[in-house]
């Protein structure tokens, strides 16, 4: 496999970008990563991804912001915490990695081989307004337009869950509609301080 | 034993199957179980990526519920849940700035959570409150013969791990052996099913749930067993496409923990929902007809 490399120069790092990250709480050890690899070793998902989460973390200390906010590497993290509770320095990886997307998100910075930021406000839209999440409204809105394709190979999958009587084509809802509501609002305008977005 | 019960969307969802077998096994096993009043979604992986103060308030909510409910413990059957629960109880108990946060969403809805509710996993009540001896006394249709796959996957154990020990837990093969069966060994045990990856990152996710198939197929296994939902239901997805990701056809059925016990209880397949399962009839019957159901 050919190999390659993209020189960066100085001028297109940024170099307080490590010192962004380390200050939010999910940064904490952040500056004791010894580099070791560890994360790497037990991550199921990161050799299959060009950045192991070690790597990840090494980019962010070299202040190479706009390839670590366009990482497929927290996208496809699947919060199995192996990292988490490996990591010698005590790293909250995965919640690291929440962190992370949040960020691009807000920052608008998409990665390039993933789409999984639209699944996941997806998600969030219909759990905020209902209280509930809804599988199939979600499964259909992420995927009819943009993966048509892959829609039409789960639905086999889809119609079978159906006809077990597991995928209900009705969503439950809160009862008490507006005091959730009322919470949900708040959290979300506090929610933004902190970097989220809706 | 009275028990506040946190259902979850999925339980009543895809993972009906571990729902309805739940409520078949609790009286047997002593658990009453009284739905919480009007719960949400407790924001699970999901929502923590997008807003952190939204998935820490979801999940507060229930706990500010449970507790003014007068419960000391939440119980749910599924992982995923219960760790968005401890880590908002974590969040709202530690002084930090977001659960200062937290705090101020759930007052806008009137909400107050005081910290007092002790968030568990089924599995850990069943295993460790139940009891194995009280669970062996019930049992009427011992699984003799059955080999079976202890599954933890991964949130059960970390990064809170739900009354067992995460590197080495121990609490399905005890459960397995309680109820007459046999413990199949494979080494993918509490490796992760890649099931949140499925819609969003399909390749990674197969040959993640894949590799898990591959390794418990080996260990001789003639039913896989776990405490997740999402995992019963990402294990029996693949193998669908068993032949295209292995080479070969793969159909070992995919049980929870509730429809495990129910078996052993003798329980029928109505009760724990069975005939839900993907795995094509021939292979739960195969289950039902085992030698000393005695049914
Ligand atoms: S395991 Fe921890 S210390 Fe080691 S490379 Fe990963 S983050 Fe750094
Ligand atoms: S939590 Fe994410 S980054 Fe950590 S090991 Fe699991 S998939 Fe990899």
């Amino acid at each position: 496999m050919e190999n390659q490399e993209t020189i960066l120069f100085e001028g297109e790092l940024d170099p307080t970008f490590f010192d962004e990250v380390a200050a939010l709480p999910e940064g904490a050890h952040l500056r004791s990563c010894i580099q070791c690899g560890t994360c790497g070793g037990t991550c199921p998902v990161s050799p299959m991804l060009p950045h192991t989460p070690r790597k990840l973390f090494a980019m962010i200390r070299a202040g190479m912001k706009d390839a670590v906010l366009s990482s497929p590497t927290p996208w496809v993290c699947s919060s199995c915490y192996e990292c988490t509770v490996k990591c010698p320095a005590e790293i909250k990886i995965t919640e690291l990695m929440y962190a992370l997307k949040r960020r691009a998100i807000r920052e608008g910075v998409r990665c390039e081989d993933s789409d999984a930021d639209r699944f996941l406000r997806q998600f969030t839209r219909i759990v905020a307004k209902n209280g509930r999440s809804h599988e199939l409204s979600l499964l259909m809105r992420y995927m009819m337009f943009k993966h048509p394709i892959q829609m039409l190979k789960q639905t086999g999958l889809g119609l079978r869950m159906m006809g077990k009587g597991r995928m209900p084509l009705f969503s439950h809802k809160v009862r008490d509609k507006e005091s959730y509501s009322r919470m949900v609002e708040k959290a979300l305008e506090l929610g933004a301080q902190e970097g989220g977005v809706q | 034993m009275r028990y506040l019960y946190y259902p979850g969307c999925s339980q009543q969802a895809t993972g009906r199957t571990y729902e309805e077998s739940l409520r078949a096994v609790a009286p047997e096993l002593g658990i009453e179980l009284s739905e919480m009043d009007d719960w949400n979604c407790c924001g699970t992986t999901t929502v923590m990526a997008v807003n952190k103060v939204l998935a820490l308030s979801l999940a507060g909510r229930n706990l500010a519920l449970a507790e003014r409910a007068g419960a000391k413990e939440l119980v749910t059957g599924c992982p995923s849940c219960a760790l968005s629960l401890s880590k908002a109880h974590q969040a709202l108990t530690d002084g930090s700035a977001v659960g200062a946060k937290v705090k101020e969403a759930l007052a806008a809805g009137g909400f107050e959570y005081k910290g007092t509710v002790k968030v568990r996993h089924l599995l850990d009540v069943i295993v460790n409150q139940v009891g194995l001896e009280a669970l062996k006394g019930k049992v009427r249709a011992p699984l003799a013969g059955l080999k079976v796959a202890p599954y933890y996957g991964c949130q059960v154990l970390r990064p809170y791990p739900q009354g067992d020990d995460s590197e080495r837990p121990q609490n399905l093969e005890k459960l397995i052996q309680a109820l007459g069966g046999e413990v199949a060994d494979f080494a993918l045990k509490t490796s992760c099913c890649g099931g949140t990856l499925v819609a969003t990152r399909a390749k990674v996710g197969n040959s993640m749930s894949s590799q898990v198939i591959a390794s418990i197929e080996k260990s001789g296994a003639k039913a896989i067993v776990t405490p997740c939902s999402l995992c019963q239901t990402t294990l029996e997805a693949v193998q669908r496409h068993s032949k295209k990701l292995l080479g070969h056809k793969v159909r070992i059925p995919v049980l929870t923990i509730t429809q495990l016990i129910g078996l052993a209880l003798g329980q029928d397949r109505k009760a724990l929902a069975l005939q839900r399962l993907l795995a094509p009839k021939a292979c739960v019957k195969e289950l039902e007809m085992r030698p000393g159901a005695g049914a």
